[in-house]
C-alpha cells in the first residue's frame, strides 16, 4: 500500500517543480551520457544529495548507472559520491528525511549483489588511500554484509585477495578508518571458518594484539572490545585457528593485558568503568575459548601449559586476590583460572600454592572456599568457586588426598590452620541450603575416581556440639538427609553419598550398618508423591539404593545383594524402581550438566546437577536396572551381556536422537507450511494491488482517449507527436501488465505444485515416527525378553544377538526413512524459496510499473497543460483525475 | 621454544595427491591410509634446524578440490614456500601442474620458493609419470624437484627441509625482505632487531646479517 501513497504524492506534485523521479531521471541521464567529466561528477554529487530523501527513486532509476560508474575506474571525487550514494541506498536504517517508508535497503542490496563484480569493484576501491573513498567503501561493504551476510561472505571469499585487502586496512594509521574495518571484519567472520582461517593466516592475531596494546589494554576504549570480539570470532569452535594462536605465541600478549587491570599505585580505590568491565570480560572469554573443557584434549593441554608458561596464570591469580575487581568479573576470572588448571597437574599445583594477602596468611583456595560457603556472597560467584575447586581436583589424586587427609584425627596440621575439608564440612552444617549443596558436591569431588579417599573418609568423625560424642561423617550426612530439609540440601547430600558408595564396597557396607538407612530409602522410592522436586529426590534415592545392590559385598547378611533385590521387588516393584531411577535423566538440567562441567546457577533456588555425578549416573543406570532384576543365580546374572546391554543402550540413544530429529523436522515442516501460507497471502495482496493498477491504467486510458479527441479537433504537430509517445508508453504499460499477470499465473501454478509435496512430507514424517515408535516398542519387548532370559542363561546370548540384529536392521530402515524425510523437506524448502523469488520478482515489476505510471501521469498533465497553452479548454469531466491545480488553471484561462 | 626464523609454507596440488598425508608424515610421523578430504585448510607446525639455526615451519595444507580453489588462492600471498604436489600414479594431476603454477605465480610473492613433488613413489607398479618428466618440468619452470612417499616417509623430511634451505639461502643473499612479515618470513624472538637494517633489495648489505 505504501506504493500508492508514493504514487499519490507524485501526482499531487505542484507542476512548477518536476517530480523527484523526474529529477533523478534527468541526473541519471547526465551521469550516463554526458561527455564532460565535470558534468558527470556534478550529477553524481547531486544524486548523492538526493539519495537519502528520495532513496527509492535513486535506487530504482540510478542503481545501474551508479554501478557502471563504479566499475569504470572513476576519479576520486566521483568514487566518493557514488560510494556514499550506494551507502545510503543500501542502508538498513530508515532516514529521517525519508519519512515513513518500507525499508528497501535489503532489496537494493540484492540487486547490487546480483553481479559479484560489483562487490569486487568496491573492494578494489579500498586500495585508494584517501579516506573519502576508503571509508564509504568500507561502510558500503558493511551495509551489504548486514543485509545479505551469507552471500557477501561467499563473494568476498571468491574474490582474489578479498579478505587480505580487508585485513590490510587494520594497519591503517588513521584510527577512524581502522575501527571501521574492525567492525566490518567482525561481521565478515561470523560463523564462516574459511574466512576465519584466512584472517589468522594473514597474521590477524598479531594485528589485533597491536591494536589492543596501542589502545592501552584493558583501559582502552570500545576499540579494544571490538578487537577482542573479532579475536573471539576467529577462535570459537575453530581448532585450527586455536593452534595457530598457540604457534604464534599469542598467549604471551594476553599477560600484559591483565597486568593492566591491577589497581594503580596512585589511585588504588578507583572503580572500573563499564568499558573496562566489558574489555576484561571479552579477554577472559578469549582465554576460556582456548582452554575450554569443550575443546579436544590435544588442544586444551598445550594451551594450558601456555597459560602457565607465559605468566598468564599467575597474573590471573594475582587479579583474583586484588581488591576492587567487580563481582561478575571476579566470577569470570575464577572460572577462567579453573579451566586453565583443569586436569593439568603443574597448573593445579601452582594454584594450590597461591597465597592471599590476608592475615593470618591463607591460600587463595581457602579464601575462595570461605566465600563459597558464605551466604552473603553473590550466587554466581559461589558457583564459580565450586567450579574452580572441581577443576583443581580434576585428575589430581594428590590434592584430593590432601583435602581428605586434613580431616583425619591424626592430622596435626589441621589443628592450626583451617583446611579446605573443614570448611566444606562446616558448610554441610550451616543453615544455608545452597551451602549444603555446594559443600556436598565439592566434597564429592575429593572422592571422584579415588577409592582410597572413599575409605579414608569413612574414618572421619565430627563433633557438632561440645558435649556430644563425635559421629562419623557418613552418619551425619545420612542424618541430614533424614531430616528432610530443602531440595538443594537433599540433592547435595545424595550426590555426595552416591559418589562415596559407587565402586566402594566398604563404604556400602558401612552405609548399610546405619540404622534405618535402607528403610528410609525404600520408603522414599516407594512413596507416591508426584511433586516435581520430590520425584527428583526419589530418583536419586533409587540410584543410591541401586548402588547398595551393585557394590554389595554380602558382608551384611541382613542386606545382602539378594535380600536387597527382594526388598525392592516386594516393597517398590522392579518396574516402579526402574521408572523412578530414570527420572533424573528426564530433567532439563541433566543433559546440560552432562555436556559441560561448569555449574551455572544464578539464584539459590536454581537446580543444577553436578557434571561428574551425571557421568556416574549415566555409566551406572543400566547396571543398576539390570542388577535389581528378579533374583537369578548370581553367576548367570553376570555372564550374559554387560556389553550387549551397553549396545542396546547405545541404540536406544540413537533412537532417542532420531526421535528428536523427527520432532525437529516436524517443526521445520510446520514452519514451512506457515511460510507457504504467508506466501499465498502475499500473492493475494499482490493480486489486489494489480487490480488497483489496472483500474488506474484504465482511468489513464480514458483520459488519453479524451485528449485524443481534443487533438483531432485542433491538430497541432507538437501535441500529435506527444500523443503518439503517450500511446506508445501506454501500450508498453499494458504489455507490462500482461507480463505481470502471466507471472502471477505462473506463480500460482508453482504454488499448486508445491502443495502436494508438502502433503507428502507430512506423510513421510508420520511414517518415520510410527516407525520409530515401533522400534521403541521392540526395545521394550527386547528388554523383557532379556529379563526373562536370565532364567535361561545358556540361550540368552544367542537371543540377544538375534534381537540386536533385528534392532540394527530396523534402525537402518529408520535411518533411510529419515534421509527420505530430509530430502522431501529440502525439496519443499527449495519450492518455497522459488515461490519467494517469484514474489520478489513480481514486486520488482510492480515497482517498475508504478514508476511508469507516475511518469505517465506527469506526462498527461504536461500534455494537458500544453493543450491549454494552445488555447484548448479542458472541461472538468474530462479530467476528474486532475487536482485543484487544474481547476485553478481553468479559472485563469476563462 | 624460540626460533631464529619462522617460515610459512603452503601445500598445493590436485585433490587426492597426498598433501595432507605429507604434512601428517612430516609433523606426526604417521600415515593416514584413508582419504580424509580437506575442507578449507589444515594447519601444522614443526621445528627444524638449518646451519645450526632453529627454524619454525608453519604449514598450511590447502584443499585440492576445484570447489575450494578461490579459498586456496587466498593463501598464496604471505607464503615463503610452496610444495606443489602431483601423484605419480595419476597423469592428470601432472597435467594440471601448469594451471597450478600459473595460479601460484599470479597471486604469490615473486620470491616464493616452489618445490615440485611427485608423491606416492612407493607405488612404482602403478606409475604413470616418469621421474624424468617431473625433472624436466621442474627445470623448465625453475623449480626444485623431488619424488616422495608419504606412506614410507621416503624424502618427506628432505622435501620440507630443502625448501627451507632454499628460503634460508635467499635470505642470506638478501633477496627476501625479512622485515616484511607479509612475505611469509618472521624473525624469531631471539633475533633482536640489531640486523633490521636491510630494506628489500639491499643484497650486499645483508650478508652476515644474522649474527646470533
Ligand atoms: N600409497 C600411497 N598412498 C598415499 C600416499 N600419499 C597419500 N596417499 C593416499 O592418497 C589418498 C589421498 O591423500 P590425502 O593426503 O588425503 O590427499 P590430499 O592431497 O590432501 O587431498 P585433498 O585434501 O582433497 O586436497 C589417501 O588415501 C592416502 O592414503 C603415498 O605416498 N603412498
Ligand atoms: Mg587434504
Amino acid at each position: 500500500m505504501d506504493y500508492f501513497f508514493g504514487f499519490k504524492s507524485v501526482i499531487s506534485q505542484p507542476d512548477a517543480e518536476p517530480s523527484p523521479a523526474d529529477t533523478v531521471l534527468r541526473l541519471v541521464e547526465r551521469v550516463t551520457s554526458s561527455t564532460l567529466l565535470e558534468d558527470r561528477r556534478d550529477a553524481c554529487r547531486a544524486i548523492k544529495a538526493l539519495s537519502k530523501k528520495y532513496r527509492l527513486e535513486v535506487g530504482a532509476h540510478g542503481l545501474d548507472a551508479l554501478i557502471a560508474v563504479l566499475v569504470s575506474d572513476p576519479d576520486l571525487e566521483t568514487s566518493s559520491f557514488v560510494l556514499e550514494t550506494l551507502c545510503n541506498v543500501t542502508s538498513s536504517e530508515v532516514f529521517d528525511e525519508e519519512g515513513v517508508g518500507a525499508p528497501v535497503g535489503e532489496q537494493f542490496t540484492e540487486i547490487f549483489l546480483k553481479k559479484p563484480e560489483n562487490v569486487i569493484s568496491v573492494i578494489t576501491l579500498l586500495d585508494e588511500y584517501d579516506f573519502h573513498v576508503r571509508l564509504p567503501a568500507i561502510r558500503l561493504l558493511m551495509n551489504l554484509l548486514n543485509n545479505k551476510s551469507k552471500e557477501m561472505q561467499e563473494i568476498i571469499l571468491a574474490c582474489p585477495m578479498g579478505v587480505a585487502k580487508l585485513i590490510d586496512i587494520l594497519s591503517d594509521s588513521r584510527d577512524f578508518v581502522r575501527n571501521e574495518a574492525l567492525l566490518l571484519l567482525i561481521q565478515l567472520t561470523k560463523s564462516n571458518a574459511n574466512i576465519q582461517n584466512i584472517i589468522a593466516y594473514e597474521r590477524g592475531f598479531d594485528q589485533l594484539f597491536k591494536v589492543v596494546a596501542s589502545e592501552g589494554y584493558s583501559d582502552g576504549g570500545i576499540v579494544v572490545d571490538d578487537s577482542l570480539q573479532l579475536m573471539l570470532n576467529l577462535l570459537k569452535r575453530n581448532a585450527s585457528n586455536q593452534t595457530v594462536f598457540r604457534e604464534e605465541s599469542c598467549m604471551k600478549e594476553i599477560t600484559p593485558f591483565f597486568r593492566s587491570c591491577q589497581p594503580s599505585e596512585s589511585d588504588p580505590g578507583h572503580s572500573w568503568s563499564t568499558q573496562k568491565i566489558s574489555n576484561v570480560h571479552s579477554m577472559l572469554q578469549v582465554v576460556r575459548t582456548l582452554v575450554s573443557p569443550a575443546n579436544a584434549t590435544q588442544v586444551v593441554s598445550p594451551a594450558q601449559k601456555n597459560v602457565f608458561g607465559c605468566g598468564l596464570l599467575s597474573e590471573l591469580c594475582a587479579l583474583l586476590m586484588s581488591p576492587g575487581v567487580p563481582a561478575d568479573i571476579l566470577s569470570e576470572i575464577i572460572c577462567t583460572v579453573g579451566e586453565s588448571i583443569r586436569g593439568c597437574r603443574r597448573n593445579q599445583e601452582f594454584f594450590g600454592q597461591v597465597m592471599a594477602s590476608s592475615s593470618p596468611p591463607r591460600t587463595a583456595l581457602i579464601v575462595l572456599l570461605m566465600s563459597m560457603v558464605n551466604e552473603k556472597q553473590p550466587v554466581p560467584l559461589r558457583a564459580a568457586v565450586l567450579y574452580c575447586f572441581e577443576c583443581f581436583l580434576y585428575k589430581n589424586d594428590v590434592s584430593q588426598g590432601q583435602i581428605i587427609q586434613a580431616l583425619l584425627p591424626t592430622s596435626t596440621e589441621a589443628m592450626q590452620n583451617i583446611s579446605a575439608g573443614q570448611l566444606l564440612c562446616g558448610g554441610l552444617f550451616s543453615t544455608d541450603c545452597l551451602s549444603h549443596w555446594l559443600s556436598s558436591v565439592a566434597l564429592s569431588h575429593a572422592l571422584v575416581g579415588n577409592s582410597n579417599n572413599k575409605e579414608l573418609l569413612l574414618r572421619v568423625h565430627l563433633a557438632i556440639a561440645k558435649d556430644v560424642a563425635p559421629v562419623s561423617l557418613l552418619q551425619q550426612a545420612f542424618n541430614i538427609l533424614q531430616m528432610g530439609g530443602k531440595l538443594q540440601t537433599r540433592l547435595g547430600i545424595l550426590t555426595l553419598l552416591s559418589t562415596w558408595l559407587a565402586d566402594s564396597s566398604n563404604s556400602v557396607a558401612q552405609f548399610l550398618k546405619l540404622q534405618n538407612a535402607i528403610a528410609f530409602l525404600t520408603a522414599l522410592v516407594a512413596s507416591n508423591e508426584h511433586d516435581d522436586q520430590e520425584v527428583l529426590v526419589q530418583s536419586l534415592c533409587a540410584f543410591l539404593l541401586g548402588l547398595c545392590v551393585v557394590y554389595n559385598n554380602d558382608s551384611n547378611s541382613n542386606f545382602s545383594k539378594e535380600s536387597l533385590c527382594q526388598l525392592i521387588t516386594k516393597r517398590i516393584g522392579v518396574e516402579t524402581f526402574v521408572d523412578k531411577l530414570a527420572e533424573i535423566a528426564k530433567h532439563e538440567v541433566y543433559s546440560k550438566a552432562l555436556k559441560h562441567p561448569q555449574i551455572r546457577i544464578n539464584t539459590a533456588a536454581d537446580i543444577q546437577f553436578d557434571h561428574e555425578f551425571c557421568r556416574l549416573y549415566k555409566a551406572l543406570e543400566n547396571v543398576i536396572a539390570k542388577a535389581v532384576a528378579p533374583p537369578t543365580s548370581p553367576k548367570g546374572a553376570e555372564s550374559p551381556s554387560e556389553s550387549e546391554l551397553k549396545a542396546v543402550a547405545k541404540y536406544k540413544d540413537v533412537i532417542r536422537e532420531q526421535d528428536g530429529q523427527i520432532q525437529h523436522l516436524r517443526q521445520r515442516l510446520a514452519a514451512l507450511e506457515g511460510d507457504h501460507i504467508a506466501a499465498q497471502s502475499k500473492i493475494e495482496e499482490l493480486n489486489v494491488n494489480l487490480h488497483h493498477l489496472q483500474d488506474q491504467n484504465t482511468l489513464l486510458k480514458a483520459q488519453r482517449n479524451n485528449n485524443v479527441i481534443i487533438d483531432e479537433s485542433e491538430p497541432s504537430s507538437q501535441s500529435e507527436s506527444s500523443t503518439e509517445k503517450l500511446m506508445k508508453e501506454l501500450e508498453a504499460l499494458r504489455l507490462d501488465n500482461e507480463r505481470l499477470q502471466g507471472q502471477l499465473e505462473q506463480q500460482q501454478s508453482a504454488k499448486d505444485l508445491a502443495m502436494p509435496v508438502n502433503g507428502g512430507i507430512g506423510l513421510a514424517v508420520e511414517f518415520a515416527s510410527t516407525q520409530s515408535a515401533s522400534i521403541m516398542d521392540s526395545f521394550t519387548t527386547h528388554e523383557d525378553v532379556q529379563v526373562c532370559s536370565f532364567f535361561r542363561p545358556e540361550s540368552s546370548a544367542n537371543t540377544v544377538d538375534l534381537e540386536l540384529k533385528t534392532v540394527r536392521s530396523r534402525l537402518d530402515a529408520m535411518e533411510t526413512e529419515l534421509a527420505e524425510t530430509k530430502h522431501c523437506l529440502s525439496v519443499s524448502i527449495a519450492e518455497n524459496a522459488e515461490l519467494k523469488e517469484e514474489i520478489e520478482r513480481v514486486k520488482k515489476d510492480q515497482e517498475d510499473l508504478l514508476v511508469l505510471l507516475a511518469d505517465q501521469d506527469g506526462k498527461v498533465q504536461k500534455y494537458k497543460d500544453r493543450l491549454k497553452t494552445l488555447g484548448q479548454t479542458v472541461s472538468d469531466d474530462e479530467d476528474d483525475e486532475l487536482d485543484d491545480l487544474g481547476e485553478d488553471d481553468e479559472e485563469l484561462s476563462s | 621454544m624460540s626460533y631464529a626464523y619462522l617460515f610459512k609454507y603452503i601445500i598445493i596440488g590436485d585433490t587426492g595427491v597426498g598433501k595432507s598425508c605429507l604434512l601428517l608424515q612430516f609433523t606426526d610421523k604417521r600415515f593416514q591410509p584413508v582419504h580424509d578430504l580437506t575442507i578449507g585448510v589444515e594447519f601444522g607446525a614443526r621445528m627444524i634446524t638449518i646451519d645450526g639455526k632453529q627454524i619454525k615451519l608453519q604449514i598450511w595444507d590447502t584443499a585440492g578440490q576445484e570447489a575450494f580453489r578461490s579459498i586456496t588462492r587466498s593463501y598464496y600471498r604471505g607464503a615463503a614456500g610452496a610444495l606443489l604436489v602431483y601423484d605419480i600414479t595419476r597423469r592428470d594431476t601432472f597435467n594440471h601442474l601448469t594451471t597450478w603454477l600459473e595460479d601460484a605465480r599470479q597471486h604469490s610473492n615473486s620470491n616464493m620458493v616452489i618445490m615440485l613433488i611427485g608423491n606416492k613413489s612407493d607405488l612404482e607398479s602403478r606409475r604413470e609419470v616418469k621421474k624424468e618428466e617431473g625433472e624436466a618440468f621442474a627445470r623448465e619452470h625453475g623449480l626444485v624437484f623431488m619424488e616422495t612417499s608419504a606412506k614410507t616417509a621416503a624424502n618427506v623430511e628432505e622435501a620440507f627441509i630443502n625448501t627451507a634451505r632454499e628460503i634460508y639461502e635467499k635470505i642470506q643473499e638478501g633477496v627476501f625482505d625479512i622485515n616484511n612479515e607479509a612475505n611469509g618470513i618472521k624473525l624469531g624472538p631471539q633475533h633482536l632487531p640489531s640486523n633490521a637494517n636491510t630494506p628489500s633489495g639491499g643484497a650486499s648489505a645483508s650478508q652476515g646479517g644474522s649474527c646470533c
